[in-house]
């Protein structure tokens, strides 16, 4: 009887692989995000990577950023999901108000973070700057295909995203691990899904 | 007068019952989809006439009918009545 | 008429034999709106057992539908709207007659042998409940319900991880919305609902056995017992006929507003909130001691104070029930309630705020000494409380007593304002009680001296106004 009840617990527990398929080798996901020229400076692009269900902003900042691609080495993505308790960041461009608290103005470029006024500098790998969290948000790396104007995702910077494996895991192979799994892979068609 | 003489209860029961059966067809003609709130308040009239109807027999058997608590049970329904027709 | 209803009765009643079990004779303490809370409760129960199916008809739950579903019931389903609003309604409903529920018992000290394990499955029903409310809140997957219920996940995380990585996987699946939704939907629509309605039957099995419990004040030595047919089956439809009047004319008056859909993008404009019931608990996770890791200490505090509750039976030994012969756990009962109503209002007051250190010792600290205080002035004024059923207002008598000596009274009071004055102090400095040891040992003290004094005047104004007995000690 405690046998039944130890398999109905795994039963519970069980976890499809997210490919379905056998242990083959991770790879980052390679997505075409959009193209240099439809990108409108301090406009955010929302997209889902490296899963269907982790949202991300991609945004040409106007002033170059640490770790910007393009032309100009300003544009930049980001995970939205705050590294405090989960919640959804929001873009704020310099000297504009969040929704949620009129009476603060951002003193850069930043994700803005309403639940408890996280805030993370897009211009500086979205290093925190004010609030709780302990951790940047994760970058998106960007590839920028300068013969077409392309730009691309392709891979995650540590650390994982929130939710995904250990907070503040910074391993790269661990974080490939980590951050692909608990969700489908984004493919060009679910790029940019569910109203992101 | 008192309400637990069996003819005036008989009277007072039926007029309630008339207004529920009264109530119970207009509840059937309503409009379900753009008169909802007329639905509410009228089934929430129902409901007051059934506990008032309710009280009107358990009372006599056990206690006196107390006369405020159905003239609170009228008040409701006279609340409800006006709040049906505003919010038609 | 009647004859006729006996002759349909005794049909029935000769193959269910009803009338000597279930449906047999009461006390006529029983006529009484304290002992029925929970049979409303279970009339909310069956309201959304309803209200639920008949919206199960069109409710989609995946994520792409979710939302679409339940805005096509409200907007193009016939009464659609009606049954939503009540449905959500009747959720309230369900907890807050939990709560009284809850409390009356408490209060009444009801969990004495031999109902000890009523109340342990009560407490179980009353965590179905909550459950019910966790999950049933996400369906709808708007952008308010679906970034409270990930901010109630992502409490998981601060557990030890490899506690918390079951746990949540165990409510919320694998970690994708579609998986955490279906989750949610099979939990609201089949696992608890099972759960609640075994643990009902456990309940009103044993509540035939012991029938309703006494009234904690004593009986009169003459007990009349009410038949059940008419009189309690009748104020029971009464009762449940009230309460379905005021669920309808509430979701008349105030139809539900379905907020936006979910995207991430709307979710990051506003600051999440957990549902009003969880509002308590959210609160105290707020304050500022408890910031990141030190999370787990609230979390592992509350879940071990709903153990000692749950447990109650087996921690309260003592054999008294009467509230008038048990100050301490009278207090302990008064200060929950108010600090949940007090922390509730505080946190729908202060969304996604850090609360400083000194607002939450005043709050978590000077609640429970104020009521404290004041109970104990009640318990020491006190003579005897009444039985049950007269009325002859003792309680008047206490409260009028402070009245007649004025002087006595008014510096009274002076010392409690003035005891604000050092015990601000205090609480200020405790948040660093480092910074200014002086002070902080004058203000205790101060404090100290005049919570002295004032117990001096209570005393004399006890020995010279007593309250005047009834006709027994209780």
């Amino acid at each position: 009887m405690i046998a039944s009840a130890a398999s109905v617990f795994r039963f519970l527990l069980y976890v499809p692989s997210s490919s379905g398929a056998e242990e083959t080798t991770l790879t980052w996901p390679r997505v075409k995000l959009t193209n240099v020229k439809s990108l409108a400076t301090l406009k955010p692009v929302g997209f889902n990577y490296p899963l269907v269900n982790t949202p991300n902003l991609l945004v040409k900042l106007g002033t170059k950023a640490e770790n910007g691609v393009g032309p100009d080495m300003d544009i930049v993505a980001y995970s939205i999901i705050c590294q405090h308790l989960g919640c959804y960041v929001g873009f704020q461009a310099t000297g504009t108000s969040p929704p949620c608290n009129a009476s603060f103005r951002t003193s850069t470029s930043e994700g803005y973070c309403c639940c408890h006024g996280g805030e993370y500098d897009f211009g500086r790998r979205a290093k925190v700057i004010g609030g709780p969290p302990e951790r940047p948000l994760p970058s998106v790396k960007l590839e920028y295909d300068s013969t077409t104007g392309d730009i691309y995702a392709v891979g995650m910077e540590p650390p994982t995203i929130f939710g995904h494996g250990p907070p503040g895991t910074i391993d790269p192979a661990l974080v490939l691990k980590y951050d692909l799994a608990g969700g489908q892979p984004v493919t060009q068609e679910t790029v940019f899904t569910s109203g992101v | 007068m008192r309400l637990s003489e069996e003819g005036i209860r008989g009277l007072v029961a039926a007029a309630i019952v008339s207004l529920m059966v009264v109530v119970a067809v207009r509840l059937w003609s309503i409009d379900l989809l753009l008169g909802q709130s007329e639905f509410g308040v009228f089934l929430a009239i129902e409901l007051v006439a059934f506990s008032m109807l309710l009280y009107l027999y358990t009372r006599v058997s056990y206690l006196h009918v107390k006369k405020d608590w159905f003239l609170l049970g009228c008040l409701c329904l006279a609340l409800l009545l006006t709040l049906a027709i505003l919010v038609r | 008429m009647d004859i006729k209803f006996r002759r349909i009765i005794d049909w029935f009643d000769s193959r269910f034999g009803m009338t000597e079990t279930i449906l047999r004779p009461g006390p006529d303490y029983s006529i009484n709106l304290f002992y029925w809370l929970g049979a409303l409760m279970v009339v909310a129960f069956i309201v959304q057992g309803v209200t639920g199916l008949l919206m199960l008809l069109y409710y989609v739950p995946t994520v792409e539908q979710a939302y679409s579903s339940t805005l096509f019931i409200i907007k193009y389903v016939p009464l659609g709207r009606l049954i939503e609003t009540i449905h959500l309604y009747s959720a309230y409903a369900m907890v807050l007659l939990a709560f009284a529920h809850l409390m009356r018992g408490y209060f009444a000290s009801v969990q004495k042998k031999p109902r000890e394990l009523m109340w342990i499955v009560g407490m179980l029903m009353g965590f179905v409940v909550l459950g019910f409310g966790l999950t049933g809140y996400l369906l709808p997957w708007t952008v308010i319900s679906k970034s409270a219920t990930d901010v109630t996940i992502g409490m998981l995380g601060f557990l030890p991880s490899e506690l918390a990585n079951v746990l949540r996987f165990l409510i919320a699946g694998p970690g994708s919305d579609a998986a955490e939704l279906s989750r949610f939907f099979d939990l609201h629509v089949v696992v608890l609902p099972a759960i609640f309605t075994i643990l009902l039957a456990a309940k009103m099995y044993m509540f035939e056995i012991h029938g309703a419990s006494e009234p904690s004040t004593g009986v009169k030595k003459k007990v009349r017992s009410i038949p059940w047919f008419p009189n309690i089956f009748l104020y029971f439809t009464m009762l449940s006929c009230v309460f379905l009047f005021i669920l309808l004319v509430g979701s008349v008056l105030f139809p539900l507003a379905l907020p936006a859909q979910f995207t991430p993008s709307a979710a990051s404009a506003f600051v999440p909130q957990p549902e009003w019931y969880f509002l308590w608990i959210y609160q105290i996770l707020k304050f500022s001691a408890f910031e990141g890791a030190w999370a787990v200490l609230p979390l592992v505090g509350i879940t071990a104070f709903f153990l000692v509750l749950l447990l109650l039976p087996f921690i309260d030994k003592s054999k008294k029930r009467n509230p008038a012969h048990r100050p301490v756990y009278v207090t302990l009962g008064l200060v929950f309630v108010f600090e949940v109503i007090v922390l509730g209002v505080w946190g729908y007051f202060t969304p996604g705020q850090v609360i400083p250190n000194t607002q939450a010792l005043v709050i978590m600290v000077g609640i429970p000494l104020v009521i404290s205080i004041l109970s104990w002035i009640t318990y020491r004024t006190r003579r005897t409380f009444q039985p049950a059923g007269s009325r002859s207002g003792s309680i008047f008598r206490f409260v009028s007593t402070p009245f007649k000596a004025p002087l006595l009274t008014g510096l009274f009071v002076l010392l409690l304002t003035s005891c604000s004055i050092p015990l601000a102090f205090a609480v200020n400095l405790m948040a660093s009680p480092w910074s200014n040891i002086p002070l902080l040992v004058s203000s205790v003290l101060i404090t100290a001296l005049l919570l002295y004094l004032m117990s001096r005047i209570v005393k004399k104004l006890a020995a010279e106004h007593p309250v005047m007995g009834a006709r027994h000690e209780a």
